[in-house]
């Protein structure tokens, strides 16, 4: 599979927060920065940011294996956001997060595709994704029920004007 | 700490590898395991074999050399291939090839490097038989060649299950050892046939029943090494006929407790269990158990009094 963008990276963050148990936040960072060859200066102004507004400065030099499921998710997010990655690949991405957390994370996919990034995102959330999302594909036991912007898939299920929710259940 | 290279990273994992390692066995070897097992174990044993190089026991000298490649065989086939691959790499590293690459190359030499230390322990055990009972000098070629038999490489397993990653990473490196195996089950092959344990048993004793029997055996034990044989033990489609048919109950000790099966409980509990059981072992009772309590049931006392009247 190849990706689009200027660089063609990508950052994935599964349902399971996978994490390396042995290094703190701060050494996750610099790990994903050297990784990608980020530049050190640019690196620490970046992290510092994403950590104060996730709400992970104070933790940052602690090891992530007493953290909760929502806080690992977020250090995974904080990962992808201060690389500048051109796709993101969630997989329920809200789950375990706190609703501070949440809108956070929705300002920040926001900022993100404002810049030009790609987000693909599966969630079985669909109000959240029915505010956030310009595209939805629709699947039910492993098949595609419909596919489209919103408009295409309340004209797909016949539910002119009914939310994503109410499509789904009218499709399946 | 400063930026990551493979270096560090290199170097973080096999520390940390050595770290859980030493963990591990520490939970497992405490000072008293250490002071009564291992210490008196090590002198005991170094002593021994300081004898034994230098005065070799004769019973060494009976030995088969084709038992030499034992010890090797199940080291190779024991071995594991670590890549210092982890789970968590899927978020990001994955997307620098040269540094996953880098950990697998370094992974292969480190457990190709393990490989040979453990070999060389061995056959620093086994020189006492090869070189002063067997006459092997040091140069022969067997200990080159037995020194590096690459380890069946097992892919690695993360701790929770969800290392696919890893193992598909692994997969192109687990060719390595089919080479190496296949010069293996040549070398037994050999020395099964022609050389090893079972060539005593075909040639000598001269009679004829006796060399088909072990040429089968000397087969079998190919045949499981190349893994084309199947167990005669699985293979095994038909049932197991029943030798003979039973007619009266069979009673083994405690069979009280069969009898207190559906409310008939003895009310002289044991022994009245045991003498119920003498009595049927020793043909008193006709016919078989359900008989035996209806004819209880018909008399209407307990098992106990039938059995004392009786």
């Amino acid at each position: 599979m190849t990706f689009g963008g200027p660089s063609g990276r990508y950052a994935y963050v599964p349902e399971h927060p996978v994490i390396y148990e042995y290094l703190t936040v701060w050494e996750h960072l610099r790990l994903a920065a050297s990784t990608f060859g980020m530049d050190e200066a640019a690196f620490a102004a970046k992290a510092e940011r994403f950590l104060d507004k996730f709400r992970l400065l104070d933790v940052r030099h602690e090891l992530p294996a007493k953290f909760s499921k929502g806080m690992r998710q977020k250090l995974k997010f904080v990962t992808g956001f201060i690389l500048e990655l051109d796709i993101y690949i969630a997989d329920e991405p809200f789950i375990g997060l706190d609703p501070r957390a949440i809108r956070d994370l929705l300002d920040f996919l926001e900022e993100e595709r404002r810049r030009g990034a790609g987000i693909l995102m599966a969630t079985h959330v669909l109000d959240t994704a029915e505010k956030i999302c310009g595209r939805f594909v629709l699947m039910n036991g492993g098949t595609v029920a419909a596919q489209g912007t919103l408009e295409e898939v309340r004209r797909i299920s016949g539910r002119e004007g009914a939310s994503l929710f109410d499509c789904f259940l009218a499709l399946t | 700490m400063a930026s990551w290279n493979l270096s560090t990273l290199i170097r973080t994992r096999v520390a940390r590898h050595w770290r859980v390692q030493y963990r591990m066995w520490k939970t497992a070897l405490d000072w008293t395991v250490w002071l009564y097992f291992i210490v008196p174990g090590l002198a005991v044993g170094g002593g021994i074999w300081l004898d034994w190089w230098r005065e070799p026991p004769l019973w060494l000298a009976g030995l088969h050399e084709g038992w030499m490649a034992a010890p090797f065989a199940v080291l190779a086939m024991s071995g594991r291939l670590r890549v210092f691959l982890e789970d968590a790499d899927v978020l990001f590293l994955r997307q620098r090839p040269a540094w996953e690459r880098g950990l697998k190359a370094f992974g292969i030499a480190y457990s190709f490097g393990m490989h040979l230390v453990s070999a060389a322990l061995v056959l620093s055990l086994l020189s006492v038989w090869m070189v002063r009972t067997a006459g092997l000098e040091w140069a022969h070629p067997s200990y080159a060649g037995q020194a590096c038999f690459v380890p069946a490489f097992r892919p690695p397993v993360s701790r929770d299950g969800r290392g696919d990653d890893v193992r598909r990473n692994a997969d192109q490196v687990l060719l390595a050892p089919v080479g190496p195996r296949a010069a293996m089950v040549r070398v037994s092959r050999h020395f099964i046939r022609c050389r090893g344990p079972f060539a005593p048993l075909a040639g000598a004793g001269g009679g004829g029943g006796a060399a088909p029997f072990a040429g089968s055996l000397a087969e079998g034990a190919v045949e499981r090494l190349d893994g084309r044989a199947v167990h005669p033990a699985i293979s095994l489609d038909e049932p197991r006929r029943a030798r003979g048919r039973i007619r009266k109950p069979v009673l083994a000790c405690g069979s009280e407790r069969r009898m207190a099966c559906g409310g008939m409980r003895p009310d002289g509990g044991r022994l009245a269990g045991r003498a119920a059981g003498r009595s049927v072992r020793t043909g008193i009772l006709e016919g078989d158990l359900q008989t035996f309590r209806q004819k209880v049931k018909k008399s209407g006392r307990t098992i106990s009094k039938f059995l004392s009247d009786y």
